[in-house]
């Protein structure tokens, strides 16, 4: 290597060198720099760095201590991130449980919601305001309000975040609102008062039923809405007793708008009405007023009538033909009406604070009128008879009718007893008991004269028909014929007698009612007595129909029949002879018919033959009772007897006896 | 027949009545019908109740009417019952009266028989035998 070419080296080295040098200050200047850029840069990290953890655990510290339920959810509604709001909100365990927001969903609601954030998704914007009804983890139905945003990762979508507040309790609020707002108006609707509002313009905001009806209004309270009123006084003043001042008065007010209470109106139809004026101010501001009439007809009538009430009772009490008093808890008479005083004879000084029972009551009564009288504190109304001896000292008789008297607290303050003067229906009452009992007396007195006299009349027959028979036994061979024939007429005669003696009798008890009801087959009877009573052979007795079973008196009912049936025999002059038994049965009665086929009775004596000692055929056997006897009978038994008879052919007789 | 009522027992009766026929009556019967009972006679209740009051020769039995002036039948016989010793007498009602109630109430009072008299004079006289005859085979209280 040339020398030249080692300086050329030396110098391009030193040149080297030199630059190197330059270029390692510049370096190192460099390199000072950088650090201090970086130590810089550094600092400024740390610093963004605290800064931002600090914003962060703040942010932190608002999502947990937030009231509302603050959510982060990814694009399927995980749960990202919730605060503990969320957590109660949603039932949830903690912060760190995890869910699936659209599993909360009610599944009717469902595509709306997905419909909504598959919305933001795709277009971008927020959600607000959106009302979800959801089912909470732990089964709670709620409606929730849901704001909501995306969170987006370089441009994508990757999560959304939202309050949700539950708004259940706002929405019942809400409803409740409207439902009271509904009572309300149907409650104005219907109030008793005529109510009517009207805005600033006078224009109807409400009104109501009672008031259409009040002024008269032929139409629906709602139909009246908005109608202008500046007019309606002067259309309505004709209703009202001072048309004028009614006028005047509406404009007075509506000038003023003060508070107006309880204005009185009187009506042509003569109703009172009470008027009330409120003005409504919104923010001090006039908004319109409030009328209200109330109908004071009653109320005002109410005293009026009171008293009416209370004069007219006043005066009937004063003026009825009833004794009324009223007694304290002690008996002590407080109030007694004029028709008690003219009773008892005392004047209204001499008795009021008396015991009415200490100076009135018969001694006798006493006792039951205390047993009443603790009947009645005890509430019972009673009624009972009582002997009284008046001032005058007469013995008077009262039908006493009583009740507790109560006071408004429903406790027993005494009683009040309504009297009524019996005595002159007592003694005519005992008047008709003592005839009774005389009647009665007199009946057996003569039912016992008639057996005596009987009795007396019979002996003497006796007596007659032995000493016949006597004079017969000791004349045997001396008396002629002629005599014994006279003797034997004699013997009959007595027979008569004997017979109409009897059946006197007979008629006599009859009537006298020691008779028993009974049940009576009258089937069997007649058909007994058939058997019993002598029928000659050519005499034929049919029954053609069941006989009822009536009540009465057997050996009555026996007479009546073994009467007409003997008689219809006694009578039958054919040589075949028919007697029929029939029977009716009539609503009430029983009509029994007897028919036979003799002699016949002519019309003129049809009334006659019930009579007493009327026989139409005097004969041995016919004593002109029977018949009348039967007649009586079938009085007793509260029938009827007629015949039916044609003269040569026959008759029927029919008879009734009640059910 | 005659043998049959010669077995038979005498009674003393006493008749009370007050028809002098009657009386007659009883005593021509039994005399016709040959018994040997012997009649004593009263007119009333007030005379009977004298002979009664003769305890030594009380009758068997006793024949009462009841239509009496006085004390009647009826009355004559409750006074009878309420003595100790005369209530023991039979005593047979013989009247004219079917009355129910004076059945009825001497029954109750205590009788020993109700025959009411006939109408016929024959039909008296059966009765009264056969009366007699159902009596006098009875044993009866002495003193």
């Amino acid at each position: 290597m040339s020398k030249e070419e080692i300086d050329i080296l030396k110098r391009a080295l030193a040149r080297e060198k030199a630059s190197r040098k330059v270029a390692e200050e510049i370096l190192e200047l460099k390199s000072a720099e950088l650090w201090e850029a970086n130590q810089k840069l550094s600092r400024a990290y740390s610093e963004v760095e605290s800064l931002l953890s600090k914003t962060d655990s703040q942010l932190q510290g608002v999502f947990e201590t937030i009231v509302d339920a603050y959510v982060v959810a990814d694009i399927n509604g995980h749960i990202i991130k919730m605060n503990q709001a969320t957590v109660s909100l949603l039932g949830l365990k903690d912060v760190n449980d995890s869910c699936n927001l659209m599993e909360l969903v009610k599944p009717s609601e469902y595509n709306n919601v997905y419909l909504a954030f598959n919305n933001i998704y795709k277009y971008g914007g927020s959600i607000s305001d959106l009302l979800v009804n959801i089912t909470t983890k732990d089964r709670r139905d709620i409606i929730v309000q849901i704001n909501a945003s995306v969170i987006y990762d370089n441009g994508v979508p990757i999560a959304t975040q939202g309050i949700v507040r539950d708004i259940t309790k706002d929405k019942e609020a809400e409803e409740y609102l409207i439902q009271s707002e509904n009572r309300l108006s149907t409650l104005i609707r219907n109030l008793d008062s005529g109510v009517l509002l009207e805005d600033e313009n006078r224009k109807i905001v409400l009104t109501n039923n009672k008031f259409c009806d009040l002024f008269e209004i032929p139409l629906q309270p709602d139909q009246l809405i908005g109608t202008d009123c500046s007019n309606s006084a002067e259309e309505s003043k004709d209703m009202f007793v001072d048309s004028k001042g009614f006028i005047n008065r509406i404009n007075e007010i509506i000038e003023k708008r003060d508070l107006v209470v309880g204005d009185e109106l009187k009506m042509v139809n003569g109703s009172i009405l009470e008027r009330d004026y409120i003005p409504v101010f919104s923010d001090s501001k006039y908004k319109g007023h409030l009328w209200s009439y109330r109908d004071v007809t009653l109320r005002r009538k109410y005293r009026q009538n009171i008293e009416a009430e209370r004069e007219k009772y006043r005066s009937i009490i004063a003026n009825m033909h009833l004794g009324l008093v009223e007694l304290d808890k002690e008996e002590r008479i407080i109030m007694a009406n004029q028709s008690y005083l003219n009773m008892s004879g005392y004047s209204e000084e001499e008795i009021l604070g008396k015991v009415g029972k200490d100076i009135l009551l018969a001694k006798a009564d006493r006792d039951m009128v205390e047993e009443r009288m603790y009947e009645r504190k005890k509430g019972l109304t009673n009624a009972y008879e009582i002997r009284v001896k008046n001032k005058q000292g007469e013995l008077r008789h009262w039908l006493v009718s009583g009740a507790p008297n109560y006071n408004f607290n429903g406790e027993i303050i005494g009683s009040i007893g309504i009297i009524y003067d019996i005595t002159e229906i007592k003694a005519l009452h005992l008047q008709k008991e003592n005839l009774l009992l005389k009647l009665e007396k007199s009946n057996d007195e003569l039912q016992e004269y008639a057996h005596i006299v009987s009795h007396d009349l019979k002996s003497p027959l006796r007596s007659i028909d032995a000493l016949l028979q006597w004079i017969k036994e000791d004349n045997k061979e001396k008396l002629d014929e002629t005599s014994m024939q006279n003797i034997s007429h004699i013997e009959t005669t007595l027979e008569k007698m004997e017979q109409l003696i009897s059946d006197v009798l007979e008629y006599s008890s009859v009537g006298s009612d020691n008779s028993q009801n009974e049940s009576i087959d009258t089937n069997d009877l007649v058909n007994d007595l058939i058997r019993i009573l002598y029928i000659p052979e050519h005499i034929e007795i049919e029954v053609h129909d069941k006989l009822p079973i009536v009540s009465g008196d057997r050996t009555k009912l026996q007479q009546l029949f073994q009467n007409l049936i003997s008689n219809a025999v006694k009578f039958i002059d054919k040589p075949k002879g028919k007697i029929d038994v029939k029977l009716i049965e009539l609503s009430e009665y029983y009509q029994f018919s007897i028919t036979d086929n003799g002699i016949g009775i002519e019309e003129k004596y049809h009334e006659k033959i019930f009579k007493i000692f009327h026989s139409l055929n005097k004969s041995k056997d016919s004593t002109g009772i029977g018949l009348s006897l039967v007649k009586k009978i079938v009085n007793l038994h509260e029938g009827k007897i007629w015949l039916e008879s044609e003269p040569g052919n026959g008759t029927t007789f029919y008879f009734t006896i009640k059910k | 027949m005659k043998l049959k009522f010669n077995a038979l027992k005498t009674l003393n009766i006493l008749l009370i009545e007050d028809d002098m026929i009657e009386v007659m009556k009883l005593k021509r019967a039994t005399d016709s019908l040959q018994l040997n009972h012997k009649i004593i006679e009263a007119n009333n209740g007030e005379e009977a109740l004298q002979l009664l009051e003769k305890k030594d020769s009380l009758p068997d039995i006793i024949l009462l009417d009841l239509n009496m002036p006085k004390i009647n039948g009826i009355e004559f016989l409750k006074i009878l019952k309420a003595d100790d010793r005369l209530k023991f007498i039979p005593t047979i009602i013989l009247t004219t009266s079917n009355n129910q109630r004076d059945l009825l109430e001497c029954f109750k009072i205590g009788i020993a028989g109700y025959v009411l008299k006939p109408l016929k004079y024959e039909d008296y006289v059966s009765k009264i035998e056969k009366l007699l005859a159902y009596w006098s085979i009875n044993e009866l209280i002495t003193v």
